[in-house]
């Protein structure tokens, strides 16, 4: 299947994915604050729109509104004046009607937009992977470097404060490479299903790690297992890729969840 | 400012929404003191401690740190925090002792010492949700130390601890005082233990109602004040 250039970049893609969305998504659900993934998801989907009725790149366009949407989210929650969930509220929908809205200029539904709502693996443009591949990397890079202070902020915000970590623009670098991570993962897994694949590995590798580091590297490790398998699957069997890959993920869940019970 | 201060709290008044929280607090802590900070439940302690650390600001007055403004102080490594209920928010988070603790910074052997500080250098790879409270809280302890700070603070580090563990607890606090050079401010509810345990009081409900050593600030006159009702004080030496 690799004699395909569009599976090469679908693969290429893919593990940037995996890589990034348990990275980014251990500590949201840390935070409880994983449900930021699925609003800012809805959000990219109004980025498409505009970057399809514009002729730009819509990566470009999706990476820049939702970074906006991000600082906004945080902005606003930080102020403490509105329970977190009611901002996310706010936002998901608001995010879905615009898309909706903008979609109706572009004479309606185009196919085109469709692949971005789940998935897919053939879509991957040439100047995307390269996109994705550098996005990717200052994720990952942003995380490794403030890895200390986002730990210390996401589990005791006080003392973190207290200690002298500037624990609101900590916050505000999480949103925005959550912002970044929907983005590139909308491609592959499709926006309606990146939030599922930067939290159920988490939660996977939660149950049965020690340690937090151990945590986040079993989540990258299940996200590989299920990527890899779901593009796989997805090339022979004809199948929707970002479905088949949070369905693995889900499978892995239900498997670790039944034998920690059996071990227990 | 007086040389001996280590912290200088002049006129501090803050309130959360209308009621005012504190009120006219002025109250010097001295280098190498034990302090302890007692009151009713919702007296302002907590509160008070935010405001030393400098996660709130208070709304009038002013908050001197090791001779300098709060305002211009910047080296908060040289205070240590440890919060009401430093005890895991979140029990689901998977993180282990060393971790816990290495959040503060510090390499591997300075988290270990700083362990070893707090008898608990044979936890480091353990989780910490499988501790006890008073485990628990010793790793924050841990945690607050790496910095190397001269000031600790604990806002009520012994709630759900047993007694047992509490006098071990105290012990390590009266050592990490006398042999450490540590100035220490803890909050507590409990004045008996505070009353034995600690170089000197202040007792606080909205203003600061005493100041000294625990045998002469802590008699009847002033803890009726302080509660509002009359409170026996048991004096027994352990
Ligand atoms: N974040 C807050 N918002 C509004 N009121 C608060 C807040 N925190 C504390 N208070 C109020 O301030 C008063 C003092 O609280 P606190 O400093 O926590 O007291 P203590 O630590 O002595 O029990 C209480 O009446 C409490 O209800
Ligand atoms: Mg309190």
């Amino acid at each position: 299947m690799f004699q395909y250039g569009f599976m090469v970049r679908a693969f290429a893609a893919g593990l940037v994915i995996a890589v990034t969305a348990p990275l980014i998504g251990s500590f949201l659900v840390i935070r409880r604050f994983s449900l930021v993934a699925d609003t800012l998801s809805h959000v990219a989907l109004a980025g498409v729109a505009i970057g399809l009725l514009t002729g730009t790149q819509p990566l470009i366009t999706t990476v820049i509104l939702t970074m906006i949407v991000a600082f906004l989210i945080e902005a606003i929650r930080s102020r403490g004046r509105l329970p977190a969930e009611a901002v996310l509220a706010i936002f998901l929908p608001g995010g879905l009607a615009l898309a909706v809205v903008l979609i109706s200029f572009a004479n309606g539904f185009n196919a085109g937009l469709f692949s971005y709502l789940f998935g897919s693996i053939t879509t991957v443009q040439p100047d995307e992977v390269w996109l994705i591949l550098l996005l990717g990397l200052v994720a990952v890079v942003t995380i490794v470097h403030f890895y200390r202070p986002l730990l210390y902020s996401s589990f005791d915000e006080d003392s973190a404060r207290a200690s002298g970590i500037n624990t609101k623009t900590i916050s505000l670098v999480l949103m925005l490479l959550t912002a970044v991570t929907v983005s590139l993962s909308m491609r592959i897994v499709g926006v309606l299903l990146i939030g599922a694949l930067m939290v159920i590995p988490v939660t996977t590798a939660m149950q049965v790690s020690r340690s937090f580091k151990q945590g986040i590297f079993l989540a990258i490790a299940l996200a590989l297992a299920a990527v890899t398998a779901g593009l796989v699957m997805a090339y022979y069997l004809n199948l929707p890729a970002g479905g088949v890959i949070v369905l693995l993920s889900l499978a892995l869940f239900a498997g670790v969840t039944l034998l920690k019970q059996t071990v227990k | 400012m007086k040389d001996d201060a280590i912290v200088n709290i002049n006129n501090v008044g803050f309130r959360y929404q209308h009621e005012p929280v504190l009120e006219n607090i002025n109250l010097t802590i001295k280098w190498g003191d034990f302090l302890g900070l007692v009151g009713p439940n919702g007296s302002g302690k907590t509160t008070l401690l935010k405001i030393i650390v400098g996660l709130i600001k208070p709304d009038s007055g002013s908050v001197e740190l090791f001779g300098q403004s709060q305002s211009r102080f910047t080296d908060w490594a040289k205070i240590g925090y440890v919060p009401q209920k430093a005890a895991l928010s979140n029990p689901t988070f998977p993180v282990t002792v060393a971790e816990a603790v290495g959040m503060n910074g510090g390499d591997p052997e300075t988290i270990r010492r700083a362990l070893a500080g707090v008898a608990m250098e044979n936890k480091m790879t353990q989780p910490l949700n499988e501790l006890s409270g008073g485990q628990q809280q010793r790793v924050f302890i841990a945690r607050a130390l790496v910095s190397r700070p001269q000031l600790l603070i604990l806002d009520e580090p012994t709630v759900g601890v047993d007694i047992d563990s509490q006098l071990q607890f105290y012990r390590l606090l009266k050592n990490l005082n006398q042999k450490h050079a540590l100035t220490l401010v803890l909050v507590s509810h409990d004045i008996d233990v505070v009353a034995h345990e600690t170089k000197t009081v202040a007792c606080i409900n909205k203003t600061l109602i005493c100041h000294g050593e625990p045998h002469t600030v802590l008699r009847g006159d002033f803890l009726d004040q302080l509660y509002g009702r009359p409170v026996r004080l048991l004096m027994h030496n352990h």
